[in-house]
This record gives structure tokens, sequence and C-alpha cells, in this order.
């Protein structure tokens, strides 16, 4: 199935992204709006994860504060920069110790609801990764989040 | 001496355990009639977006002591914020022009670190929701140590609603930078949060669980205690969680019971008058503290 999505020229291809993320990338990189052809794998055979996501982008660049933000969902996955159908430049999302605006505090009487958020990231001893709010100081741990600012 | 010159204090997590220390020192020094007025010509505004009577009225009299001027509002009803539907944001950023230093309550969490982030001049949050109340902590250990001579390894326990409070998180927070050993006095339904406990853990210092204070109360040279809130007790134990004159029959001299009051029923008007009682000096002593910070911030000495 995989092959079907085809292969680009130039652009960018982020892969191995957990299932049922590629919404949130989608979203947070503005694809449904943007003028690049876009291949969307959803549910494929992982060896990793059992089962991932799939974007590729003709003729697109990324920005760091672009990987930043998304990296909140694609967190292992991998980002190839292609350039004449040759991948130049390959590397592994990690979670950024900042995030900007992009996720809604849980807490409903944080101030953040209200103008922006920004949360930093931690892993903590038995390897879950917390969000502590920058404002009302909560942590939560980051896959029980289930709210985001995506626009 | 650390320079708190000019800058802002949020939350209890932003202090150095020397700056805690020289905030203390400080205070003592305006308890001890050392230090006289500074804040003369200063403006300092007081915007209480939610209703207090301690902590504004203490503030309030920091200020007049020390030769500034209060300007600001009692709660957020008579302000514009609540009639013209004005933002928040551009409430706080026109206050800063008018005053040199701003003490901010408010209902919402974090809004004094949004405040502190948007204004050109200091903060003083004075309590932003369930999240932080820094010059209560403040207060509790200078407290703690006025009546003990140290904070250094006191046995303090820490009785009632440990899940919810606020003064309690911030104090246990304090407490392990001063290696004390903590009691925690409550009920299971009300035991310590998972976090703090995280963090209890890999602080490394000695702290214990309890059911009923009559384990502990041989032990204990402080014994902060907090307000029982009815609807998270029920009726069975909430007997429990009060203090009694003959439960401290067996208490140690130097016991001094701390409460941040308001109190119900958990500190009847009976332990007013026994030399364990320090509650009402502990509320005096949020004069010295906000006295002291005050001075710190914005002072010209």
């Amino acid at each position: 199935m995989e092959k079907h999505i085809g292969y680009i020229e130039n652009g960018i291809n982020i892969d191995h992204i957990p299932q049922g993320n590629a919404w949130y990338i989608i979203k947070i990189l503005k694809l449904d709006k943007s003028s690049s052809q876009v291949g969307i794998g959803l549910n494929l055979p992982s060896k990793k994860f059992g089962k991932k996501d799939l974007i590729k982008i003709e003729n697109h660049s990324i920005s760091q504060n672009e990987i930043d933000s998304i990296s909140t969902f694609c967190m292992g996955s991998t980002l190839s920069v292609i350039k004449d159908f040759k991948v130049i430049e390959k590397k592994t999302l990690e979670l950024p110790k900042k995030i900007n605006n992009i996720i809604i505090c849980p807490n409903i009487r944080c101030v953040s609801r209200l103008y922006k958020s920004q949360f930093n990231s931690s892993i903590n001893h038995n390897h879950k990764i917390y969000v502590k709010c920058y404002y009302c100081e909560q942590s939560f741990l980051l896959n029980e989040l289930s709210e985001y600012k995506l626009d | 001496m650390t320079n708190l010159k000019n800058k802002s204090l949020v939350s209890i997590n932003d202090l150095t355990k020397k700056e805690i220390l020289d905030i203390i020192n400080t205070a003592k020094r305006f308890k001890d009639g050392l230090i006289k007025s500074s804040l003369t010509n200063k403006v300092i505004a007081s915007c209480f977006f939610e209703h207090s009577t301690r902590t504004r009225m203490s503030f309030e009299a920091a200020i007049a002591k020390l030769g500034g001027k209060t300007i600001g509002f009692a709660d957020s009803s008579s302000t514009s914020l609540a009639g013209k539907g004005e933002s928040l944001i551009d409430t706080l950023k026109i206050i800063s022009e008018y005053a040199n230093l701003l003490i901010l309550r408010h209902p919402l969490d974090g809004t004094a670190r949004l405040a502190s982030d948007i204004c050109n001049i200091p903060i003083i949050n004075a309590g932003d929701g369930a999240n932080q109340h820094p010059t209560q902590t403040l207060l509790d250990l200078f407290s703690i140590e006025d009546s003990q001579g140290s904070l250094e390894g006191i046995s303090l326990g820490i009785m009632g609603d440990l899940k919810y409070n606020r003064t309690v998180h911030s104090l246990i927070t304090a407490a392990q930078l001063f290696s004390m050993k903590l009691f925690f006095i409550s009920p299971p339904s009300l035991r310590l949060d998972e976090e703090s406990l995280f963090k209890l853990k890999c602080s490394g210092i000695k702290y214990s669980f309890h059911q009923a204070p009559e384990q502990v109360i041989d032990q204990l040279d402080c014994l902060y205690m907090t307000r029982l809130q009815k609807e998270r007790f029920n009726r069975e134990t909430h007997d429990e969680y009060k203090i009694s004159l003959s439960l401290l029959n067996n208490a140690k001299d130097n016991l001094k019971i701390l409460h941040p009051l308001p109190r119900m029923e958990e500190l009847p008007p009976e332990i007013d008058n026994s030399k364990f009682a320090y509650y009402f000096t502990q509320a005096k002593n949020g004069l010295y503290v906000r006295q002291a910070l005050l001075d710190m911030i914005l002072g010209e000495n």
C-alpha cells in the first residue's frame, strides 16, 4: 500500500507517525490549505508500532518552529528531506523541551485557556513523559492529553 | 544578601534557599524594629480580583508602615473588567503604567505568571486560584524559624486536607530545602497527591503517614493545621482531625500550632490561650514578611 502513495521528487517525508496522529500534523502544517501535493497514508503496517501513519509533501520545506510543533504528535517519527528523489537529510523527531501554544491546558481554571499556552516537557523515572504548564504549574501525562490548539 | 530588586515573586518554586533565608532574616529585622520606612514616593497597586481579608490588609498595612501609597480595589466587581468587559491583559498593562509594583490576587491559576510577563513592573503574587500563594509560604517558614530558632531538621506535622490545599503543597516544597522531617496526618481520602509524593521520594527527606494526631503529637516541633472543608470529610472522620487540650498533654514543650486561617471546627478557641497556640502570631508575621519583600523589591536602601 505504501508504494501507492508515490515517490516525491523534492520535498519532505514524515514516516513512522503514531497511528491516528497524521491528522494533527495536517492541521498544524495547514496541509489541507496548502498548494503542495500531499500524500497521506493511514493505518499502514509498521514493525515499530504495529500500525503507523505517513505523510509525503511535494515541494515543501519545514521550519524548526513547525518541527517543534508537530513533534508533540510524532515523537520518534523520522523526517526525511528529499531532493531529486534522494534522501539528503534524515532525522528522528524529538519532543521539544518547550511546547508553545499547541496543548490546551487540561486545568479548566488555568489562565492559559484564555491566552497562549506554554508547557515544559520532562521524562520521569519510569520513562513516562510529563508536560508542566508554565502558568498554572500543574503536570500532566503527555499521552493523557486530549485537547489541542490546531488552528 | 540576595538581590530581589525589581524582581517579581510569582511562585515559591522560583526562590532559592538562600533567597528564602534572606527574606526571613529581613522580616526578622522588621519584627525587631531594626529597619525603618523606605517606600516614600512609591505607588503600589493592590489589585484583588477575588476577595481576601488577611492577605490584602497585611499587604496594605505593610505598605503604609513603609511610607508608600496604595491604589487598587478589593474585588473586581467595581472594575471596567467586570463592568465594560475590558480584557484582563489590557487591565494589567494599564495598571502597570500607574504603579511601581503590583500585588495581584486572581481566581484563575497562572494569572500572576501571565502578569509578570506582560507588565513592566514587579508583581507579587497574592494568590492565583488554586496554584500559588508564595507570601503565605514565606510567612509559614518565618513562623517556624521564629518559634523554633531554625528551619533545618524541624519535625513538622501537617494535618487535614493534604490533597487539595494550596498552602500545604507549597510548604512541602519548601520543607524539602531545609531537610525537615514531615509527618502527614489525614484520612486516606485526603492523602497527598501523586505528584507531591513523587517529588518527596526524589528529595530524600524523611516523611511518614498517619491517620490520627495522637500517633505523632509527642514527636512534633510544629503542627501545621489546615481548614476542614466539610464537603471533603465524611462525618465519622471529621472529629479525629480536631485538636484538643487533652491531646496536647503529650506534646513537646516547644510545640507550636500553626494555621493559615480562617479556621473552622478543627481548631477550637479553647486552644487560643495555651502556650502551644502560635497562629495569631503567625498571622501577624505576615506583616513583617510582606514588609521585608516590599523593601527588598522596591526599597531605596
